[in-house]
């Protein structure tokens, strides 16, 4: 018995075959069991159905309906759940725009700051070295194929400008105390961006800035902080940085700039910072506040191309000319520390340079530099004993 | 009063009195609970009063209530669900999907004799399960064949189906309510 048979059986139950199918259909049924045991079946689950009851209308079903129509006669009936359909272009618009406008708010900065900044591939090695002291997460970590003779012009106006920014802002401080660790504060890590880059920089550091904690209330700088922060700990780790200590003795005290930061991206061999990062960076510094009253800033740094050197030497505010540094085949360690203080030696070891110094209490402008062979080793500093 | 085409006019109280129970009987088989069964009767009757005017007598009045109910049941169906939140237990699926929102079926007794028992309300209770364990075609489909003793040709006219198709998705319909009721061969 197929479907087709099945299936005249059942318009067989509700009578709506021909004369002639039915009476073919009666044929079949008197001479096949099944066919009328299925026939059975199909009236039974018919008779079924049409054994469930007729209900009486609900009690007040109709003064329910009327104040119904009452209600929606005075309301036309809508036949859209959000808007009417002559509006919806409109909120497609309106939508597209706020969509447009995130967008362009997340790319627009980066990709301004690149065009201002004007080269992308310098970057700045943050990185602690295995076997560097706890106090030290600097590096002063150079391009490996780096000889002051194969360096081009950019390279070396960069360099300079990275050494006379980074010296601009950590001369003049307190000393410190002898035979105790130096510690690089967070809004020193990086030494300086090119001259004629920094004020545009600059602008867009304070722009960004304010536009994320100025006409907000507390909750939602609150918000803002803690996405900022957990940005920056993300970028700390994915530069290798495992410590950064609370900002030293500066006296404006101020967060993390856009200088700063540009001077981070600007520096060799360290992972470029997108947008969102600096922003967390901005941001952490604004969070955490400014310990005032600790350690003064030193710095080794590393410089490769005699322009850096000189404008670090200027940048200082040091007497007469920088040593002569032979940079074909070395490099120069440039101390960055307050004024009465020089190297004492230089170490150089496997995977890490240390330069030692010391406070002498006068200045002796040669004792901030020394030589040593090129090589793309993370620089700590430390207090000679 | 209304003059519905060749036929005398009826007032909205003729109407109401004439198919409200009518609209209710359809919708608490189709959504399968009273408190749903009187929201969709009211929301059909409403419509219907509204589009009385306009009513041509191209079919039964009744046939054309049928429609206006059996649609606003699949509007209300296809809305909810979209948006998601329809938790009622009483509607089934379009197409050959099931509610997911339907109520888990429990068949009856193997010895339960449905054409000697359909007095009895858990009988009843067991049907109107398996009615809605079908499709809403099929549950309609049944519903106006079954209980509405509706011809094909006027079930088709309710649900926009040819003659064919009414035909064989009740034989369909049957044999899964077949299986369900666990009626015997």
């Amino acid at each position: 018995m197929n479907d087709s048979t099945r299936e005249r059986l059942s318009a067989y139950l509700d009578g709506a075959l021909s004369d002639s199918e039915r009476r073919a259909v009666e044929v079949e049924v008197s001479r096949s069991e099944e066919l009328r045991l299925e026939l059975e079946a199909l009236r039974a689950v018919s008779t079924a159905v049409k054994g469930l009851p007729k209900e009486k209308l609900p009690a007040g079903f109709l003064a329910r309906l009327e104040a119904r129509r009452a209600r929606e006669g005075a309301a036309p009936e809508r036949e859209y759940i959000l808007l009417p359909p002559a509006y919806r272009p409109l909120a497609f618009a309106l939508s597209t725009a706020v969509v447009a406008l995130v967008v362009w708010d997340r790319t627009i900065p980066q990709q301004e700051l690149t065009q201002k900044i004007g080269w992308e591939s310098d970057t700045v090695a943050v990185k602690s070295a295995a076997d560097a002291p706890p106090s030290i997460d600097l590096s002063g970590k150079l391009s490996s194929g780096g000889s002051a003779g194969l360096a081009d012009e950019n390279d070396k106006k960069k360099e300079a400008a990275v050494a006379a920014k980074g010296l601009s802002g950590t001369f003049g401080k307190n000393l410190n105390a002898p035979g105790k660790p130096v510690e690089i504060s967070e809004d020193r890590v990086a030494a300086a961006a090119p001259a004629e880059s920094a004020p545009a920089a600059e602008g867009f550091a304070e722009a960004t800035g304010k536009e994320s904690f100025s006409a907000r209330n507390e909750e939602e700088r609150s918000a803002i902080n803690e996405r900022l922060y957990k940005g920056f700990e993300e970028e700390k780790k994915r530069m290798g940085i495992a410590r950064i200590v609370d900002k030293g003795s500066e006296p404006d005290n101020l967060p993390m700039g856009g200088r700063d930061l540009m001077a981070l991206q600007a520096s060799p061999e360290a992972p470029r910072l997108d947008g969102g990062a600096m922003k967390a960076m901005r941001g952490a510094s604004a969070v955490r506040g400014m310990a005032k009253d600790s350690a003064p800033v030193y710095k080794a740094l590393a410089l490769k191309t005699p322009e850096a050197l000189a404008a670090a030497w200027a940048a200082a505010a040091l007497p007469g000319d920088a040593p002569e540094i032979d940079f074909s085949k070395d490099m120069a360690l440039f101390l960055a520390g307050p004024s009465g203080s020089g190297i004492v030696s230089v170490q150089v070891r496997k995977k890490l340079i240390v330069v030692l110094y010391k406070e002498t209490g006068f200045e002796d402008a040669a004792a901030r530099v020394r030589a040593t062979p090129a090589s793309p080793k993370p620089v700590v500093v430390k207090p000679a004993q | 009063m209304t003059a519905i085409g060749s036929q005398q006019p009826v007032s909205e109280q003729d109407f109401l009195e004439k198919h409200s129970e009518l609209v209710f009987n359809l919708a608490l088989r189709l959504t399968g609970n009273r408190s749903d069964a009187e929201d969709l009767a009211q929301d059909a009757l409403i419509r219907a009063l509204r589009a009385l005017p306009s009513f041509r007598g191209d079919s039964q009045l009744s046939t054309w209530v049928y429609r206006i109910t059996v649609n606003a049941w699949k509007n209300r169906v296809r809305a909810e669900k979209s948006r998601g939140f329809w938790k009622t237990i009483s509607f089934g699926a379009f197409g050959n999907e099931k509610d997911d929102d339907s109520p888990e079926f429990e068949p009856p007794a193997a010895d339960a004799p449905l054409d000697t028992d359909l007095e009895k309300e858990g009988t009843a209770k067991i049907v109107q399960q398996a009615l809605l364990q079908l499709d809403a075609d099929d549950r309609a489909i049944v519903v106006l064949r079954e209980i509405e003793e509706r011809s094909y040709g006027e079930i088709g006219e309710v649900l926009g189906l040819a003659e064919g198709t009414v035909k064989s998705r009740l034989f369909r319909a049957r044999a899964k309510l077949k299986i369900l009721l666990k009626v015997p061969l």
